[in-house]
């Protein structure tokens, strides 16, 4: 097991020479908040799953789980020295604290350990000046002349576990400053771990990036996060708007939490909500991968704990009944199907006008035929390039997300003379393979 | 319309149409010309065909367990003492029956017709017990070449017997039968159907009319061993054939003479038993119900071992049929229906069943239920997926090397378990 790298057609990833599709588990407050015990079984039920990455913050995160009592880190040491060696003075970027590091090689470790990609936050939004979360959590921006020096001795510290680093964390990109601190972060990332891919997260439904970011040499891969908004019409549009800017591969590194409330409303996103936003990514253009996360597993969460987002996401289960919830035991078909259709090779379609949010359209590679995805049963119909050649469709599938059945749906022809595939029967969402083999 | 035939492949062990594999996935609908409508039938069908099966197994004449006994027309005409007269097939009942057989081609299902159950045959257990109207022997090409007539544009498989024993009177009757379907219509493949514990005989093995083999692993809880028994014993033989477990236990039948009922999980043990001892041509999937074309108050002959079926429109949606019909995308998605059975441990308290390609570039591993296991076969070179087959989930194995093999870790999975392995 290698180093990932980008591949030939610069639109996903590869390991090993193989096809690498990025499903990665969110777990950014396990440095503070995870045992070591609680951890390595984590890893151990995310492996077997299918994920194949796992994203964590190597900062404290500050919108982790905690104790109300608690003013420290959890079970972890304070990260940094304070200036002048004074309890309460500011933070010296440049004197990381051993005993910190040290818990996160080890964590980092079981992640490299399970065969899973450790994907790094090095600098999340509040560290950072100039944007939404450092506004809202003052008081430990990193200053710029700390800057690099930080960058360089995390990067460099990890790269042994083979990661890929996410170099910023949430942020807007409204502010030169915070942009300019990110580009300069990948520099310096860069330089000191030449061969680990690098990316930046970004906070939700944005794609406002600057210019000189985009032209980066550093930045070797889109993150975006489509996030968690009540209404998620914005899925398709999303993907499509980083398709269009300068090549790389293209993931969807924070889609809806399962079990997490939608914004501000009563009830939380499940099951379908999970696979309309990983497959409508997917096949819109973000097909190099996606994030998945489970709300109580990405705070790390204990029964009891406070948790700065209960007025909009609603009280958090606890760590291990997030573990639990449905749609992650789905990762590994959703990787397979990946791979045995070779959706790193799709060319998304342009949305059929009057057809919605909820379906997106996308070519097989090599000719092989079409495959979609709809957020509900429906009569497919044929793609206007697919009429227009009068292409003959020699295998149709359907697959059932609900029902968890692959079957055979029959095509129809309208009055028009245009074909569609009859889904309608369908419980839910249902991803359609049309080949022509 | 499904006019295009089905033949055996080069290294006769499975099947191919128009030049690409052909795995045979079939329902069991021995009752369907006595015991519904055409309506009905049309229902039915619609539900086989998105669930992706290609072939209907149906018996010819009134199948004598079916549900409700009688007859809406008489297969044969009556002679001068009122008895059917074999000889004079009736065609208000074969008329029929084409409709049938007609509606199932035009949604690409192959009729898998049986010529001759076992109580229209004598010398047979059935016929000893009196459940049937025994045929004369002079009568069996006559009324097998008019079938074979009747349905040849329906590109047609004709299962000779129907869970027949073979004792010697009734050799000839399958003999005739087999030579009679090869005279008017050579390119439809046949087989035997046997009783559960029956062995085809060297003088109907030998003959080169017979173009596969058929078992029926039945519906006794304790017998569950004939799954992988019978593959073996087919894989092993003289004359070698495809084979197709025709008849495991069906979906909600009793567990024979024992209490409780098979369901999903059986039918997957069923199905990778079968498949990886060398059953590799096709399956047949069942549901009780179905098969004897039930409806809500029926009388129905054999309770007692089979236990009350469903009606028929329930046993349609069984989940049964989704598991067979996700094993079969599993064997044409992953190519393991070509795999060599390499080593199992059915005798075991925990099972598994190992095969792979001579190459071994490629194998499958099956446990019935999820449990460690240690294999002769270093997996951690391969790239490895687990499928937990009851919620139909796909993850990852954990496998560690081993002097003697592989030793695969305890499972996260509840029931059945199967690991498909590619070299890497």
């Amino acid at each position: 097991m290698s180093m990932l790298k980008v591949s030939a057609d610069g639109r996903s990833f590869v390991r090993d020479g193989k096809p690498f599709l990025y499903a990665a588990d969110t777990a950014w407050s396990a440095p503070t908040n995870a045992t070591m015990d609680e951890w390595r079984s984590y890893l151990r039920i995310r492996a077997s799953q299918g994920f194949t990455a796992v994203q964590l913050n190597l900062l404290p995160q500050w919108d982790r789980s905690r104790p109300e009592s608690d003013t420290g880190f959890g079970l972890a040491a304070a990260p940094f020295k304070r200036q002048g060696g004074r309890s309460d003075g500011p933070w010296d970027f440049a004197s990381p604290n051993e005993a910190y590091f040290t818990r996160v090689d080890a964590l980092v470790g079981e992640v490299r350990g399970q065969g899973l990609v450790p994907a790094l936050v090095i600098f999340w939004a509040d560290y950072v000046a100039g944007n939404w979360c450092s506004r809202r959590n003052p008081g430990h921006e990193i200053p710029s002349g700390e800057r690099d020096g930080l960058a360089r001795y995390l990067a460099g510290r990890y790269a042994r576990f083979d990661p890929i680093y996410i170099v910023s964390g949430d942020p807007d990109l409204d502010s030169a400053e915070t942009s300019y601190f990110y580009l300069a972060a990948l520099a310096a990332v860069k330089k000191a771990a030449p061969a680990c891919l690098t990316c930046l997260h970004l906070c939700g439904n944005y794609s406002a990036i600057p210019p000189a970011i985009l032209d980066s040499p550093n930045l070797d891969f889109y993150m975006y996060q489509s996030g968690h908004q009540a209404v998620q019409d914005h899925l398709r549009t999303l993907a499509a708007s980083y398709r269009s800017m300068l090549k790389r591969p293209i993931v969807n590194g924070e889609i809806c939490y399962e079990g997490m409330g939608r914004v501000e409303r009563p009830e939380r996103f499940g099951a379908w909500d999970v696979r309309r936003a990983i497959w409508l990514s997917l096949l819109s253009g973000a097909n190099a991968g996606f994030g998945y996360g489970a709300y109580g597993v990405w705070n790390w969460h204990r029964s009891g704990d406070e948790s700065v987002w209960l007025d909009i996401f609603g009280p958090s289960p606890d760590f291990q009944q997030g573990l639990t919830l449905p749609e992650a035991t789905k990762t590994g078909l959703v990787s397979e199907i990946w791979r045995l259709l070779s959706l790193y090779e799709i060319e998304p379609l342009p949305p059929i006008p009057g057809e919605g949010e909820g379906v997106a359209f996308a070519r097989l590679g090599g000719g092989r035929g079409w495959v979609a995805y709809a957020d509900g049963p429906r009569l497919f119909a044929f793609p206007s390039e697919a009429e227009k050649g009068r292409q003959q469709v020699m295998r149709v599938r359907v697959y059932d997300f609900e029902a968890g059945t692959v079957s055979v749906p029959r095509i129809g022809v309208r009055a028009d003379g245009g074909r569609h595939v009859d889904c309608g029967t369908c419980r839910r969402d249902v991803l359609l393979i049309m080949e022509t083999e | 319309m499904t006019t295009q035939r089905i033949s055996i492949t080069k290294d006769g062990k499975g099947f191919e149409k128009g030049g690409k594999p052909f795995f045979y996935f079939a329902d069991t609908a021995w009752s369907a010309f006595t015991n519904i409508s055409l309506e009905e039938w049309k229902d039915y069908l619609e539900v086989r065909e998105f669930q992706g099966f290609n072939a209907l197994q149906i018996n010819v004449l009134p199948q004598w367990d079916r549900s409700a006994a009688g007859l809406p027309t008489e297969p044969f005409l009556p002679d001068a003492a009122g008895c059917w007269d074999f000889l004079k097939p009736n065609p208000e009942y074969f008329n029929l029956a084409e409709q049938f057989v007609s509606l199932a081609a035009e949604r690409g299902m192959h009729p898998a017709l049986v010529l001759l159950w076992c109580d229209f045959v004598p010398g047979t257990w059935a016929a000893k017990r009196k459940l049937g109207k025994l045929m004369g022997v002079d009568a069996v090409a006559p009324y097998v070449e008019y079938v074979a007539k009747r349905f040849r544009p329906y590109a047609p498989i004709y299962l000779v017997s129907g869970d027949t024993d073979y004792p010697e009177e009734a050799v000839p009757y399958y003999r005739e039968a087999l030579r009679a379907v090869n005279r008017v219509d050579p390119e439809a493949l046949t087989t035997l159907h046997s009783q559960p514990g029956a062995d085809v005989p060297e003088s109907l093995a030998c003959m080169k009319e017979l173009d596969f083999y058929m078992y029926q692993s039945g519906h006794t809880w304790d017998e569950q061993y004939r799954t992988w028994n019978w593959a073996k014993r087919f894989v092993a033989s003289a004359w070698r054939r495809p084979a197709v477990n025709g008849e495991p236990c069906y979906d909600g039948h009793k567990y024979g003479m024992k209490q409780g009922r098979f369901y999903g999980l059986d039918i997957r043990r069923a199905f990778f038993q079968s498949l990886l001892c060398g059953a590799q041509a096709g399956f047949t999937y069942g549901a009780h119900g179905i098969w004897s074309f039930h409806h809500e108050g029926d009388a129905f002959p054999s309770t007692e071992f089979s236990g009350t079926p469903y009606p028929w429109r329930t046993a349609l949606g069984f989940e049964g049929a989704w598991d067979a019909a996700f094993c079969v995308e599993l064997v044409r998605e992953y190519g393991i229906g070509k795999l060599v059975p390499l080593a199992d441990t059915a005798s075991e308290v925990e099972p598994w069943f190992l095969a792979a390609d001579p190459g071994r570039e490629l194998f499958a591993l099956y446990l019935p239920s999820a449990a460690p296991a240690l294999i002769p076969l270093d997996a951690t070179a391969y790239d490895c997926r687990l499928f937990q087959l009851g919620p139909r989930r796909i993850g990852k194995p954990r496998f560690k090397a081993t002097t003697e093999g592989s030793h695969l870790s305890m499972p996260d999975a509840e029931g059945d378990v199967l690991v498909i392995g590619r070299r890497r």
